[in-house]
């Protein structure tokens, strides 16, 4: 019986994609396929049909889905107010505005509405890169927080589910984006067409789109938006004061776009299609020439190489006893996102540049990104020593 | 004890939102109930029925230990068998319904009837563990096993799965 449970752990490490044995990986193998095809689809509308089948409260729902769009929707409308008059050849203010999009601001923005509880909003947003990283707060305290990076990848964490997704673009997040970080464009191309009034000391722009009509205020003297008011039949539907909207002179640093950390919280890594990132099989493989490695053996542990595929993509996993090296490209491995924890120490190596982070149950990750690929070592026992000195020693193979 | 106290204050938050809790578990609750029924529609239909019954009942229950989404696992358990012994007295069979959804590729349609005829605790520990990829300390609770024998089900679900399969003379998957 003791050997059944201890089959029954291998069959558990096989199912995360370690090489634990010819029976551990059969079966593995058989209820990941099996489970590939159970898992079906749920649409956000069939959710939606279904609640409001049973339960027909339209304002609760209301309330709950439109907070945090306004919310964070505000956020990029301080990038997009600058980007349009940027956008306005020969205008006075291009020189002007061209320096605010060099700048990062510091947003707090206070967002209320009869509609929905009041929502704050808080964080850096460059409106040059796309760039940002907000959190929302609610009565009960942070209900979210979003950070978008410079290559449109983003992690949402949501306080209600405490779970963290990573995905490598806006779109790949249910419901479009972080709660609307990505109608950047749509503001972009909207605000263009923007109604323009001089008032005594402000602009006033005025978008409509669809029902809702939107109505920022401009400060005339640093063309930076004061206040943002959204309009539906005449009526007022949420108005967003900023309450601070800093330009940073100096560069924020790492800390500044980096997320919180969420002791506990769950990780889901989801594809471009947003599809969720699972390991659909793993087969005993050779080295490809462009690889990285840590050379045939490493500490006395004869290299194992398996080609994982995973949902989206492939990793190509190399053991040596108990420190893993990946080799991925855009979809990372889970066994890698699960090891990943906030604290980060960041260093440079020949060629590439290194994230290692220490999860809170010890695992070590180090995470080398090169330009021509992503390479992590993994040691699970947290021996953070090993696997910072093994990330210098990758090598291609000869 | 502290993760004690965070399961207990999910418990309530999840016990007082019904809207939240809709959300968060009713794609779940379909997924379940499609395997064991054979049909995405018939799931749609009974997992509404499943949180008919969460939105009169969750409300009053006692904290156990145990999150809702256990007590949801059991009500849509016991309602998926009640259908099943309905169907089976007036033998209205759905088998084509789900492997019909995917791509006819005949393994598909052999592990999709495999892991139909895997017993209850089964499904669930495979759904649990890889259609919803909870880890497994999740699964033991909802499970109210311990994660050691919640592994010990993953593998004899995996040889009942293997079994079924070379009794339909598919091999490996």
């Amino acid at each position: 019986m003791p050997d059944e449970q201890v089959l029954a752990f291998d069959l558990d490490r096989a199912l995360a994609g370690e090489d634990a044995g010819d029976e551990a990986g059969e079966l593995a193998a058989l209820l990941v396929a099996a489970a590939d095809h159970a898992r079906l689809p749920v649409t956000d509308a069939e959710v939606e049909r279904a609640l409001h089948a049973m339960l027909p409260r339209p304002r609760a729902r209301t309330r709950r889905r439109l907070a945090p769009a306004l919310a964070l929707a505000t956020a990029v409308a301080v990038a997009a107010v600058v980007a349009w008059i940027v956008r306005s050849p020969g205008s006075e203010v291009t020189a002007r505005a061209a320096r605010a999009l060099d700048t990062t601001f510091f947003v707090v923005e206070q967002v209320r509405s009869p509609l929905f509880a009041a929502t704050d909003v808080s964080g850096y947003v460059d409106g040059r890169t796309g760039r940002a990283h907000v959190r929302v707060s609610g009565r009960r305290g942070l209900v979210s927080e979003t950070a978008v990076a410079a290559d449109g990848s983003v992690q949402r964490w949501l306080a209600a589910s405490n779970t963290t997704t990573l995905a490598p673009s806006c779109d790949a997040l249910p419901g479009g984006c972080a709660e609307a970080l990505d109608p950047l464009d749509l503001y972009l191309r909207t605000l263009r067409h923007a109604h323009v009034r001089a008032l005594a000391d402000a602009y006033q722009l005025t978008i409509r789109v669809g029902k809702v009509e939107q109505v920022v205020t401009v400060d005339r003297r640093t063309y930076l938006p004061r206040r943002i008011e959204w309009r539906q039949d005449g009526r007022r539907t949420s108005l967003t004061r900023f309450a601070a909207l800093e330009r940073q002179r100096a560069p924020v640093g790492p800390d500044g776009w980096a997320m919180s950390g969420h002791p506990g919280a769950h990780l889901l890594q989801l594809t471009r299609r947003g599809e969720r990132v699972r390991v659909l099989s793993v087969s005993p493989s050779r080295l490809a020439k462009d690889a990285r490695w840590l050379g045939p053996s490493y500490q006395g542990y004869r290299a194992r190489v398996a080609t994982v595929r995973l949902t989206g993509g492939r990793g190509v996993r190399i053991s040596y006893g108990p420190l893993v090296v990946w080799n991925y490209d855009e979809i990372v491995p889970p066994a890698v996102v699960e090891l990943r924890g906030p604290a980060v120490k960041t260093f440079e190596i020949p060629g590439g540049i290194v994230h290692a982070s220490f999860a809170a149950d010890g695992g070590v990750v180090a995470d080398a990104t090169f330009a021509d690929g992503n390479v992590a070592v993994v040691s699970k026992s947290g021996d953070k020593v090993d696997a910072v000195r093994a990330v210098q020693r990758l090598t291609h193979p000869e | 004890m502290e993760e004690g106290h965070d399961a207990y204050r999910a418990f309530r938050r999840e016990q007082g939102d019904f809207e939240a809790l809709f959300r968060a578990h009713y794609p779940e609750i379909v997924r379940f109930l499609a395997v064991r029924l054979g049909s995405r529609e018939d799931a749609l239909d009974l997992a509404s029925e499943v949180f008919a019954e969460a939105w009169r009942r969750v409300p009053g229950l006692q904290w156990r230990g145990r999150p809702v989404r256990a007590w949801l696992y059991r009500v849509a358990g016991n309602m998926a068998a009640d259908e099943l012994t309905r169907r089976a007295r007036t033998q209205t069979g759905r088998d084509a319904e789900v492997a019909g959804a995917f791509d006819d590729i005949d393994t598909r349609i052999a592990l999709t009837d495999a892991l139909r005829t895997l017993a209850p605790d089964h499904q669930l520990v495979v759904h649990l563990r890889l259609v919803e990829g909870l880890p497994f300390e999740d699964v033991a609770r909802v499970m109210n096993r311990s994660v050691a024998a919640c592994q010990m089900l993953m593998l004899r679900a995996a040889r009942a799965l293997r079994a079924a399969l070379q009794a339909e003379g598919v091999r490996g998957a």
